[in-house]
């Protein structure tokens, strides 16, 4: 599911109306307005113009710029990347409020977005993926993989001045797991966390009641970031829009609706090595401004209301790559790519020839360039290509080919006339799918296209919360999901059958083998071992075409050409650390 | 005066309490579920979410529910279940936002809407008059989504007159009340000069004029009193609507206000918030209907309570 979602459905049906008439502004103001803003760069900075904007159109480059030498443990060499100059302060536009700012509670991607700048996480994670030092100097973990011990810092204070140690480890692990908290993410993360021994003032037993192969990535994780146990404690309440963290940037304020500041954290001096430098942030200060609407984003950042936005809208990538005042920042999300959960317990989906027809009839490629213009790339599977123990087999699976699709169903006995809607006993050969705003760019396109084979897809649009509920309970045969994830656990929130009842197992898929691998592959510790089971669980999935792979999750942004070195994490999260003005 | 008064809040208990019971209804009949609805951007498993389930007390019965609910409006412990912040405060966060925009807007429609009105019953039937009520025509029908946009690229990108978005003072506040305005400057000029026309017929406009009044006198002095009356009752009754409508301009100006934040929580099934704050959007309607009534004595002094 595209996290824009849910906000954008204000307007319910009258959004895509409205999108339309918006490019139509668009074409009728922007070539006047965009003829202007041209010319008044181009008098501004003409000659570094050009390869700025080079760099910036190279997917991975303005990433990985900032990755450094993450194995090396020794940094501070600044070779490519010139030494930030310390002052000013940026706006981000995101497209949501985040619910609040406590990462035991919050679920939400803005969330975490905004809480990687207040907290440290005991490890990081380097965008290859690696686990770096963070609040946590060393671990070591159990030949039986169920007790972590951890060594941290002994010279972290948090921005209340409370002493960073054990305890506020132990603290925080225990509240997350507490019910009264009501985690729904953060616990998840943690899996089967047992309990915590304060070893020393800085050393900390984490103790598991069976082996959790994610949890590394999940400490790495800003939604496991460690908060102050004094602030929280004094007033936990408060303390969900009053964060205190040990992170570069201090919360400052939270005004309802409109934006979040923070501050820099003067005696920040824990970087971890991943980064350019090391000791306080460059900017004094960060602006998390929120913005539902696509085409306002867009504006507040052309008006100079805000210096960087997320989720830049699809259909103005090209453009913007084209603008000198900017660099576009690309990137695809690890994780769940945006993808069709189809039903197998209800017709005509339950029969295996109709999904796997479906996902052969459907040319991502051309909903890639068409519908989404250009800003992300085709997938073929489950799991998106960047997510750890991703398998290049499912590649293979369903080329698009609408002969070999024609031919599927014709096998399986679902006959009907060219052009015709295919038929079998009597059944017309016809899909529910459960639309929202999000799937609006592509939806026909994927309908026009299974159209060809002889599959008809009905549109149901509906509210996002009804859709959940009419895919869980078979009132429709398909529904969209894609999600951010750094590890391949997250497969057992889809398919593995404990979730089919109240879970997102929309697919009803009930498998022994399937879930029996997916255990495997959250309980193995031997990251070779990992990729075996996932493999087989991804290659279950394909087989059995549960799901119709579409596109990457795009995180596209884009950023005023004068700010310099904003990094992406591991899961296309933007990093500050290292951002900079230059004058 | 004061009875009539008393006699008025007391009848909004009952209002309040049917709306209360209304909503709760509506809401819950409404598919989807809240915590799904919060965990399907991330992602959770099953187990975790029938835990997060029980603890917030949504597997009880509907009536159980409801006694909760109001006794949480009472104790002021209603809370969001996305956000865990009391639906009071994040109401109370957001209605200056919305009072400052339904307040301004009401001025610029007030502004352009009676003149309007005026110049066109004044010439009835001229060009003056078309021309009035084709602008008027175009200010209902124009879509105030297209024209924030457009405003927004004209007088914030293109030229940075204003920011393009937020709240942050009363350069930010000009384009939305103005987009807002424009729609109820066309209502308004229609029902002036309808009112106008009328009472220009008068024998006391004739009588005024054969005394030799200056025709301006007549006009805003007598006319304009008599035809404010009806423009009164549709001004009180849209801006009640503007305290909780304006959602599709607060959403492309990125403006905080209460309509957003009701949508929003009716999108994320967030029962308690949607519950609560259209109790008190409905409080302020009730009490913004009785200041027009009020009103009224103030413009016409035959009318006493």
């Amino acid at each position: 599911m595209n996290r824009n979602e849910q906000f954008s459905e204000i307007i319910f049906g009258m959004t895509s109306r409205r999108d339309f008439l918006k490019r139509s502004i668009l074409v009728a103001a922007v070539v006047p307005v965009g003829a202007s803003l041209l010319a008044a760069c181009g008098g501004d900075d003409d000659d570094d113009a050009p390869e700025d904007s080079g760099d910036a159109g190279d997917q991975e480059s303005t990433a990985g710029e900032s990755e450094g030498d993450a194995a090396e443990p020794t940094e501070e060499d600044d070779s490519s990347s010139g030494e930030g100059q310390s002052g000013g302060q940026i706006a981000l536009g995101i497209n949501l409020e985040p619910d609040n700012l406590d990462p035991a509670v919050t679920p939400f991607a803005v969330s975490h977005t905004v809480m990687m700048n207040i907290y440290d996480p005991l490890v990081w994670r380097s965008v290859d993926g690696d686990f770096v030092p963070g609040l946590a100097t060393a671990w070591e973990i159990a030949d039986d993989g169920l007790t972590y011990t951890f060594t941290l810092r002994d010279d972290v204070t948090f921005h209340d001045d409370t002493p960073f140690n054990a305890e506020a480890v132990q603290k925080f692990l225990d509240r997350v797991i507490d019910p009264a908290t009501q985690s729904g993410f953060a616990a998840n993360l943690i899996g089967p966390y047992d309990s915590a021994n304060v070893v020393d003032d800085y050393s900390v037993e984490v103790i598991l009641s069976a082996p959790f192969a994610p949890l590394l990535d999940g400490l790495s994780q800003a939604f496991l970031g460690i908060p102050s146990p004094t602030a929280q404690e004094a007033d936990p309440e408060g303390f969900l829009r009053n964060p205190v963290g040990t992170g570069f940037m201090k919360f400052s304020e939270w005004v309802e609706a409109d934006h979040i500041t923070l501050i820099k954290n003067e005696d920040y001096n824990w970087a971890p090595s991943i980064f350019n430098h090391s000791g306080p942030a460059y900017l004094d200060e960060l602006t998390i401004r929120f913005f539902p609407d696509n085409p306002t984003r867009l504006a507040a950042l052309e008006a100079g209301d805000v210096h960087v936005i997320e989720q830049l809208p699809d259909s103005d990538l090209s453009r913007m790559e084209g603008d000198d005042n900017y660099s576009v920042s690309k990137a695809t999300s690890p994780g769940v790519p945006s993808i069709l959960q189809m039903s197998t317990t209800r017709p005509p989906t339950d029969d295996l020839a109709v999904r796997q027809a479906v996902i052969s009839a459907i040319d991502q490629e051309t909903i890639v360039d068409v519908a989404m213009f250009g800003a992300t790339d085709p997938a073929f599977g489950p799991l998106w290509e960047n997510t750890p123990s991703y398998s290049a087999d499912v590649e293979s699976f369903y080329a698009f080919d609408a002969d070999s699709a024609a031919q599927m169903l014709e096998d399986a006995g679902w006959t009907g006339g060219s052009g015709d809607i295919r038929e079998k006993d009597g059944q017309t050969l016809t899909i529910d799918w459960a639309i929202t705003e999000s799937n609006d760019p592509y939806a026909e396109l994927v309908q026009a296209q299974v159209r060809e084979v002889g599959i008809e897809i009905v549109l149901q649009r509906m509210d996002t919360a009804a859709s959940f509920e009419a895919i869980r309970n078979d009132e429709v045969n398909m529904r969209s999901i894609g999600w951010i994830s750094s590890d391949p656990v997250i497969l057992t929130n889809l398919y593995h059958s404990k979730n089919i009842e109240e879970g997102f197992g929309w697919t009803k898929y009930n498998d022994p083998r399937l879930d029996e691998v997916l255990d495997e592959g959250e309980q193995a510790t031997d990251p070779a071992e990992r990729d075996e089971f996932y493999g087989e669980a991804q290659q279950i999935i394909m087989e059995n075409a549960l799901c119709a792979p579409l596109f990457g999750i795009p995180r596209n942004m884009a950023i005023q050409q004068r700010y310099k070195d904003m990094g992406r994490d591991f899961r296309t999260y933007p990093w500050f650390y290292d951002t900079y003005i230059e004058e | 005066m004061t009875q009539y008064l008393l006699g008025r809040i007391a009848a909004m208990v009952p209002v309040l309490f049917i709306v209360s019971l209304i909503v709760f209804m509506m809401i819950h009949l409404l598919p989807g579920d809240p915590v799904e609805a919060m965990y399907a951007e991330t992602g959770t498993s099953a187990e975790r979410m029938s835990q997060i389930r029980e603890e917030l007390g949504l597997n009880d019965p509907l009536p159980q529910q409801y006694v909760r609910f109001l006794g949480d409006v009472f104790t002021g412990d209603l809370r969001s279940i996305r956000t865990r912040q009391p639906v009071f405060d994040q109401f109370r966060a957001v209605f200056p936002k919305t009072l400052q925009l339904a307040f301004a807007s009401l001025v610029i429609a007030i502004a352009i809407g009676v003149p309007l009105g005026m110049i066109a019953a004044d010439h009835q039937h001229s060009w003056l008059d078309y021309f009035s009520m084709t602008i008027s025509f175009l200010g209902v029908s124009i879509p105030n989504f297209w024209l924030a946009l457009l405003l927004i690229y004209a007088f914030a990108v293109n030229r940075s007159w204003f920011p393009a978005t937020g709240a942050d003072g009363l350069r930010a506040l000009i384009l939305p009340a103005f987009v807002l305005a424009v729609q109820q400057a066309a209502l308004i000029a229609r029902l002036v000069r309808a009112n106008m026309v009328e009472v220009l017929q008068e024998d006391y406009i004739k009588t005024a004029r054969s005394k030799g009044l200056p025709h301006r006198a007549v006009m805003w002095r007598h006319a304009l009193q008599n035809a404010l009356l009806p423009t009164i009752t549709l001004i009180g009754i849209n801006f009640g609507y503007l305290l909780s409508g304006a959602v599709i301009v607060e959403t492309v100006f990125a403006r905080p206000g209460v309509g957003r934040l009701i949508v929003d929580g009716i999108l994320a099934k967030d029962f308690p918030l949607v519950q609560g704050a259209i109790l008190l959007t409905a409080l302020t309607y009730l009490v913004v209907n009785l200041l027009t009534d009020i009103s009224y004595a103030f413009v016409d002094p035959r009318i006493k309570y």
